[in-house]
């Protein structure tokens, strides 16, 4: 009976073990025919995937399998702990170049700690702290100042042609505290002020955590109260989303007063189609992910970071790497509902 | 009393392998990943793992007291992530960006730290208190914690709290001998203390008895109550320290994301290392051969490039395999 149990564990512990390592000698059998001489191995550390996050990955990983290389792909879940752990690993394991997308902007300094002496390229979140870039760590991302004022300026336009210079706006505001939320939110009332509108809040500010449930229960209120507004501000689609849904159920029309938001997501695509949500604007996942791979072997192959792709670096610091944003309307929709 | 511990320590050298099987699979594994990926036992990577490993493996040396007890803790990963945001904000030096309290000076990293276990061993009594005079499921009691810790944190900063000072860092970034991470030795005295309470104390017998049988631990004449709150406070300090530990490695803290889900990782490292959740039953090397097999799984991994969703289908199956093999060990008892 106790020698019985000890095989089952024995057998267990062979089991696990080759299990991880079967699934790595597949992996290394690939990596293997490509590595002639140096290693072409690359690791992509992510925060965590949802949706968004996961259409860059698996760019970037197209990307590096069509440069040649092959890309170990990790998920932190959301633990800048964990985060720091992997890019040390990668280092141990004698990998010349990491791809972070940050937990914790905050622990950028710490990350390029930990990678030593390998290249790093942090994508789509910036480090808190700029001053940590340089030849070797450089940044791939979209400007999040710029997403703002491609809505700030579509309602600037949509206003100013009925004659309208003073508005009311409701703001869905995505996780306080964020960057992207911070910027999102400033360039938008900056955009709406440059271009002559005037633009007060028709309610306190909504903090929506970037979430579609969280929005319809927020604004679900507001409507039967019968808050007076002209436009719904959205830090995300999502959020703008749930506004559109909260304002079908009170049988209203949400195409009435314009909705504007961030991402265009598939879902966001399809309601700036039927006129629901007036516009969106694309952040390019795939734009981000095949950026990152190929600002780090551009790194290691001593080249300029945006060699090879069609994106700006920033004009003050040349270790940023520019991917743009795109405001997407109900004439281009088209080109982005199968991208 | 003497008579039945004799008889025990007999029944412990019978079963010597069977207790231990969790080391044997531990080996097997470190052996398998080393032939395959000859890195994985180099001094950087055991570093690195071990480093990684430090702070889950603290709260599992605290959850697997509330096991043994016959409870749980699912506030740990809150605590640490209210800590952390306390104590970062008392080490923020004045002028640096974002402070949260822009007029105060810096507290030394030590006096940090302390209000932040203080903090840890404050809500430890408490959730102790409500859970041994209500009665109620430590489930929803550490459930409330949880829920309640996590949005403390978030109300008192809405954003992380970074740009700590060098001598709060120190807790984690410190070397001994210019090799062994401050952080590593902290990890190895929480084991030694838990280790030593757990073996040594009348506290930890008084806990395994109450979690084999909390009636007759009380006709014994042991004071569950009193008990219970001590085997929370723990707990907590523990989740505590992991929260200082925590803004020390990576110099900041995020109320939203830090110490997210730590303590099902704890849970898990414990439960694998034979901590049984019908309680009265745990192992302190066990709880840490069960820290260790999470490490080389996750180190593995990545040494291995393996798609890291496997890493948790085979951390799945680790755990729900533990737990089997574990209630058949204790039905095979009685």
């Amino acid at each position: 009976m106790k020698s019985k149990r000890i095989m089952s564990l024995i057998i267990a512990g062979v089991l696990s073990a080759t299990m991880l390592g079967g699934c790595g000698s597949t992996e290394q059998g690939t990596s293997d025919q490509n590595s002639s001489g140096e290693s072409k191995k690359l690791t992509l550390v992510m925060s965590q995937r949802d949706e968004w996050l996961s259409t860059l990955d698996a760019a970037a990983k197209q990307a590096a399998t069509d440069l040649g290389y092959s890309l170990n792909s990790l998920d932190s879940q959301s633990d800048a702990n964990k985060q720091i752990q992997f890019v040390e690993t990668a280092r141990n394991n004698g990998e010349k170049a990491v791809i972070v997308n940050l937990v914790d902007p905050n622990t950028a300094g710490d990350i390029v700690e930990a990678a030593g002496d390998m290249k790093v390229v942090f994508v789509n979140r910036p480090p808190a702290d700029l001053s940590v870039l340089n030849e070797n760590v450089v940044y791939v991302g979209s400007n999040e100042m710029t997403s703002g004022k491609f809505q700030g300026e579509w309602l600037a336009q949509y206003f100013k042609a009925k004659g309208q210079t003073e508005i009311k706006y409701i703001l869905l505001n995505g996780i306080l505290g964020q960057v992207s939320t911070t910027n999102r939110t400033k360039s938008v009332l900056q955009a709406l002020k440059d271009n002559g509108i005037t633009a007060v809040e028709a309610s306190a500010p909504l903090a929506c955590d970037y979430d579609r449930a969280k929005a319809m229960n927020q604004i679900g209120p507001l409507l039967s109260t019968g808050t007076k507004y002209d436009c719904i501000i959205s830090n995300n689609d999502a959020m703008a989303l749930g506004a559109i849904e909260a304002i079908e159920q009170q049988n209203m029309d949400p195409s009435e007063k314009p909705i504007v938001g961030i991402d265009a997501t598939a879902d966001a695509c399809a309601a700036v189609k039927s006129g629901k949500l007036a516009m969106s604007v694309f952040q390019d996942p795939k734009g981000q992910g095949t950026g990152a791979i190929l600002a780090a072997i551009n790194l290691l192959n001593g080249k300029a970071i945006n060699d090879g792709i069609d994106y700006k670096l920033d004009t003050e610091n040349p270790n940023i790497e520019w991917v743009p944003f795109e405001p997407v309307t109900v004439d281009n929709v088209d080109d982005y509902l199968n991208k | 009393m003497s008579n039945t511990l004799a008889s025990k320590r007999d029944f412990d050298i019978k079963k010597f392998l069977s207790q231990n099987s969790i080391w044997l699979v531990l080996v097997i594994m470190v052996i398998g990943l080393q032939i395959v990926s000859p890195v994985f036992l180099s001094t950087n990577n055991l570093r690195t793992m071990l480093e990684g490993e430090s702070i889950k493996g603290i709260l599992a040396f605290g959850i697997m007291w509330t096991i043994l007890s016959k409870g749980i803790d699912l506030g740990a990963g809150s605590i640490v992530a209210l800590v952390s945001v306390i104590t970062a904000s008392l080490v923020q030096p004045i002028g640096v960006a974002n402070k949260l309290f822009p007029e105060m000076a810096a507290l030394p990293g030590w006096a940090a730290a302390i209000v932040g276990i203080a903090i840890g061993a404050l809500i430890g009594a408490i959730v102790g208190t409500i859970i041994a005079y209500t009665k109620i499921p430590p489930f929803i009691a550490t459930l409330g914690t949880q829920l309640i810790c996590r949005a403390l944190a978030k109300i008192y900063s809405t954003q992380p709290v970074s740009n700590l000072s060098p001598d709060f860092r120190i807790f984690a970034k410190g070397k001994l001998f210019e090799i062994i991470p401050s952080i590593v030795i902290i990890f190895l005295i929480i084991f030694a203390i838990s280790g030593f309470m757990l073996t040594q104390t009348r506290f930890g017998k008084n806990i395994y008895a109450i979690g084999g049988n909390d009636h007759a631990a009380r006709v014994a004449g042991i004071n569950v109550e009193r008990n219970l709150i001590k085997v929370y406070i723990w707990s907590a300090v523990c989740a505590a320290i992991g929260g200082v530990l925590l803004a020390a490695r990576t110099g900041s803290a995020d109320p939203s994301t830090y110490g997210l889900n730590y303590e099902l990782d704890a849970i898990a490292a414990a439960t694998i290392g034979g901590t049984s959740h019908t309680g009265g039953v745990a192992r302190i090397s066990g709880v840490l051969a069960g820290i260790l097999v999470l490490g080389v799984i996750n180190n593995g991994l990545v040494l291995l490039s393996v798609d890291d969703n496997m890493s948790n289908v085979i951390k799945g199956i680790i755990i729900v395999g533990a737990v089997i093999i574990d209630m058949r060990k204790n039905a095979a008892k009685k």
